[in-house]
C-alpha cells in the first residue's frame, strides 16, 4: 500500500467516533471539522504533496491491495475523480453545519459514512470496490431517510432500498459478465454495440440509470427525497444519482443512446412537476431533469459533452443543495413545504428566501450563475453535432427549469399573493427577524457563494479542474442575450398562466405506478387468496391426518362404529358374501 | 415613488419585454449574433421559444394529469383495501 491518506475512508471510519464524544459542543466541532480534514487530504493531494498527479486521462495510482487473483485499487487519482471528490467534501460540510443542530448523532454518523462511501467509490478504480462503496453508500442513504420518523418515510426508505438493490444487482451481473469474458476489474471505458455479446453492458447500463434518476426508472427519486428526514435527506439528494452518472461518465461516453435517454429524461420530469404540490418533490424531479442533462452530455461524447456533462454535475451538486435547503428551511420552521399550505412568508424568511432564489437562478442558467456556464456548454455541445431536435428539447428543459425553481416554487412557498402565511404557520412564527436558524442559513452561504463566484468567473478554478482543457467561453453576446430573452418570455407565459401553476392537494403518478400496483396486488394476492387456500390445505391435511391417527390407535372408533353403521356395514358384508357364494355353486 | 407590483410590471414590458426584443432586432441587424441552426435567426425565436415552451409545458402537464392526477392517500387506500 502506497503512501496516501485516503480522505474517504478517514470520513467513513471517523464516522464512528461521534457517538464516543461527550459533551454536544465536541460533537458539533468534530462534525464540521472531520469533512475538512477530508478536505485538507484533497488539497494536499492536488498540491502534489503524495505525487504529482499526470494530465487526464493518466492518474496517479494509490492503496493498490492483492485481492484473489487481482489487484484492487482504491485510489484512481486523476482529474475527474478529484474535482468530483472535491465538491462532494465542500457540499459536504455545508450540509453537516445545515444539520448541525440535529440531536440524533446516528443521522449525523449515516451522514458522515454515506459522504465518505460515495468519494470512496469515487476514487475507486475496480467494478467490485465501486460497488461495494455504492452499496454502502445505499445502505446508509436508506437510514437517511428512515430518520423522518413517519411511516411514508418506512415505506419510501425501503422503496429506494429495493430500487438501489435492484440497480446493485444489474451492475454486478454485468460486472461478473465482463470480467469473466475481458479478465479486467477496471471501471473503465467499455464496449457498447447490439447483441448478445453486449449482454454485460445492458445489465451495467441499467444499474447506472437506475442510480442516475434516469427515465423510466426514475420514480424512487421524488418519493425518497421528499419523505425523508429534514435534514438528513439533504446528503442523499446530493451524492447519490452523481455517483451513478460517474459510472456512466466512466464507462459509457459516447453511447448515442444515451444522448436520447438523457433528453427525454430532461423533458419528461418537467411535466410532472408541474403537477408537484410538494416543494421537495418539485425539487426531486428538477435533479431528475438535471441528471438528464448530464446523460446527454456523456452520449453525446465529444470533448465538449464530456466536459459539460461534468461541468454540469459539478455545479448541479452545489445548486441543488442550496434548493434543497431552501425548501428544508420552510419545512423545518413552518412544519410543511406543501404549496397548498404554505406563503406570505416573506416577511419571516427573507434571507433563506434570497439564498434560495440563487439557487434557482443557478439551475435554471442565468447568467452570473454557475448553471449559466455549465449547461451552455452541454447545449453548445448538441449544436456542434447537429442535432436540432436535442437541442430545441434541452432549451424546452431550460425553460420547465426557470418557470419551476424560479417562479413557481419561490411564488408559491413564499408569497402567493399573501402578506401573512396561513395561521397555522404563524403561529410557529416570530414577528422579528428571520425564522431560520442562523446554522441553515451559514450554511447556505456556502453553496450561494460558490453558485455566484463560479458564475461570474469559471475560469479559476472551476474550468482549470475540469478533466480536458476548456476552450469553451460561455460569456459570449449571443448566448447571454439569447437565454436572457427566453426568460423574460418564460416568465411572461407563466404570468398569464399563473393560476395554473398553483399547488393543489393531490398526488402525481409516476411510472413507480407499474410496479407498485402490481406489487400491491400480489401482495393482497399473498395475504388473501393465497393465505386462504394454504389455511383450507392446512385444515385438510390436519383432518387427514387425524383420521390416520385415530385409525392407528383403534380402528372401530376411526371407522365410527356406530349402531346404524354397524348395521350397514354387516348388511353390505352379507350381500357380498351371499353373491359371491351364488356364483361358486352356479359355476362359470 | 413608490416602488408597487403595477409599476414593477410595467418596468417588465417595457424594458424587459419590449427591451430585449429591440436590443435582439438590433443585434440581428448589425449581425452580433452567431448561431449554429437557421431557425435561431428567426428575429424573435428565444422569445417565442420561451414562451410557447413554457406554455406547451404547463398545458400539456395539466392535459396529463387528467390520467396522472390522484388523491394524496391512493396507495395507501388501495394497500388497506
Amino acid at each position: 500500500m502506497e503512501a496516501w491518506i485516503h480522505p474517504g475512508v478517514v470520513i467513513m471510519l471517523g464516522a464512528f467516533l461521534l457517538p464516543f464524544l461527550g459533551p454536544r459542543k465536541a460533537k458539533q466541532t468534530y462534525l464540521v471539522l472531520l469533512p475538512v480534514t477530508g478536505l485538507l487530504l484533497l488539497l494536499l493531494t492536488s498540491s502534489g504533496f503524495f505525487g504529482a498527479i499526470p494530465a487526464y486521462p493518466g492518474a496517479l495510482h494509490k492503496w493498490r491491495l492483492p485481492f484473489l487473483h487481482y489487484t484492487l485499487e482504491l485510489g484512481r487519482i486523476d482529474k475527474l475523480s478529484m474535482i468530483f471528490a472535491y465538491v462532494y467534501v465542500v457540499i459536504g460540510i455545508a450540509m453537516l453545519i445545515f444539520a448541525i443542530r440535529e440531536k440524533n448523532d446516528w443521522e449525523h454518523v449515516a451522514a458522515l459514512i454515506h459522504i465518505g462511501s460515495s468519494v470512496s467509490a469515487i476514487f475507486a478504480r475496480g467494478l467490485f470496490s465501486y460497488i461495494f462503496f455504492v452499496e454502502i453508500a445505499t445502505w446508509s442513504a436508506v437510514f437517511l431517510i428512515w430518520f423522518r420518523g413517519t411511516q411514508t418515510s418506512k415505506a419510501s426508505g425501503f422503496r429506494y432500498f429495493f430500487w438501489h438493490v435492484v440497480a446493485g444487482g444489474f451492475l454486478l451481473a454485468g460486472s461478473v459478465m465482463h470480467v469473466q469474458t475481458t479478465g479486467s476489474i477496471d471501471l473503465d471505458l467499455m464496449p457498447w454495440g447490439w447483441g448478445w455479446a453486449y449482454a454485460a453492458y445492458y445489465f451495467m447500463m441499467i444499474g447506472f440509470l437506475i442510480d442516475a434518476g434516469s427515465f423510466p426508472v426514475h420514480a424512487w427519486l421524488p418519493d425518497a427525497y421528499s419523505t425523508g428526514g429534514v435534514t438528513s435527506v439533504l446528503y442523499v439528494t446530493a451524492f447519490s444519482t452523481k455517483t451513478g452518472i460517474y459510472g456512466l461518465v466512466r464507462c459509457f461516453p459516447g453511447v448515442e443512446l444515451l444522448m436520447w435517454i438523457g433528453v427525454i429524461t430532461a423533458v419528461f420530469a418537467l411535466f410532472l412537476a408541474v403537477l408537484e404540490n410538494d416543494a421537495r418533490r418539485l425539487c426531486g424531479y428538477h435533479i431528475i431533469s438535471q441528471d438528464g442533462y448530464m446523460i446527454c452530455g456523456v452520449g453525446i461524447g465529444t470533448y465538449l459533452g464530456i466536459l459539460g456533462s461534468v461541468s454540469h454535475i459539478i455545479c448541479h451538486i452545489i445548486y441543488s443543495c442550496l434548493l434543497l435547503m431552501g425548501a428544508s428551511t420552510v419545512l423545518s420552521v413552518t412544519g410543511t413545504c406543501k404549496f397548498t399550505n404554505t406563503g406570505g412568508l416573506y416577511k419571516y424568511m427573507r434571507i433563506s428566501f434570497w439564498l434560495y432564489l440563487i439557487g434557482g437562478f443557478s439551475i435554471s442558467g442565468v447568467p452570473l450563475f454557475n448553471g449559466f456556464v455549465s449547461k451552455s456548454m452541454t447545449i453548445e455541445a448538441a449544436e456542434l453535432i447537429h442535432q436540432p431536435l436535442v437541442y430545441l428539447l434541452l432549451e424546452g428543459a431550460t425553460v420547465g427549469t426557470f418557470l419551476h425553481t424560479a417562479i413557481k416554487l419561490p411564488w408559491n412557498l413564499w408569497f402567493q399573493g399573501r402578506d401573512e402565511p396561513p395561521a397555522d404557520i404563524k403561529v410557529k412564527l416570530k414577528a422579528r427577524g428571520d425564522n431560520t436558524p442562523v446554522n441553515m442559513l451559514i450554511a447556505m452561504c456556502i453553496p450561494a457563494f460558490l453558485c455566484v463566484f463560479m458564475g461570474v468567473y469559471p475560469y479559476y478554478p472551476f474550468y482549470a479542474m475540469l478533466p480536458y482543457p476548456v476552450e469553451f467561453v460561455p460569456y459570449t453576446t449571443t448566448r447571454v442575450f439569447s437565454i436572457t430573452q427566453m426568460f423574460v418570455f418564460t416568465f411572461l407565459a407563466a404570468w398569464y398562466l399563473r393560476t395554473l401553476i398553483r399547488g393543489t392537494p393531490t398526488y402525481t403518478l409516476d411510472s413507480d405506478w407499474l410496479g407498485r400496483i402490481p406489487g400491491q396486488a400480489l401482495v393482497w394476492f399473498c395475504r388473501e387468496p393465497f393465505m386462504a387456500f394454504g389455511a383450507r390445505l392446512d385444515k385438510y391435511m390436519s383432518e387427514a391426518a387425524g383420521l390416520v391417527i385415530a385409525a392407528i390407535r383403534n380402528p372401530a372408533v376411526a371407522l365410527k362404529m356406530t349402531p346404524p353403521a354397524i348395521g350397514a356395514g354387516v348388511t353390505i358384508v352379507l350381500i357380498l358374501f351371499s353373491l359371491l357364494t351364488a356364483f361358486w355353486i352356479r359355476g362359470p | 415613488m413608490k416602488i408597487t407590483q403595477k409599476l414593477l410590471f410595467r418596468l417588465f414590458y417595457v424594458f424587459g419585454v419590449g427591451g430585449s426584443l429591440v436590443v435582439g432586432w438590433g443585434l440581428l441587424y448589425f449581425d452580433k449574433l452567431h448561431y449554429h441552426f437557421a431557425f435561431q435567426y428567426i428575429p424573435g425565436f428565444f422569445a417565442i421559444c420561451g414562451f410557447v415552451f413554457c406554455a406547451i409545458l404547463i398545458l400539456g402537464a395539466k392535459f396529463l394529469g387528467i390520467w396522472l392526477v390522484r388523491p394524496v392517500d391512493y396507495y395507501a387506500k388501495r394497500r388497506k383495501g
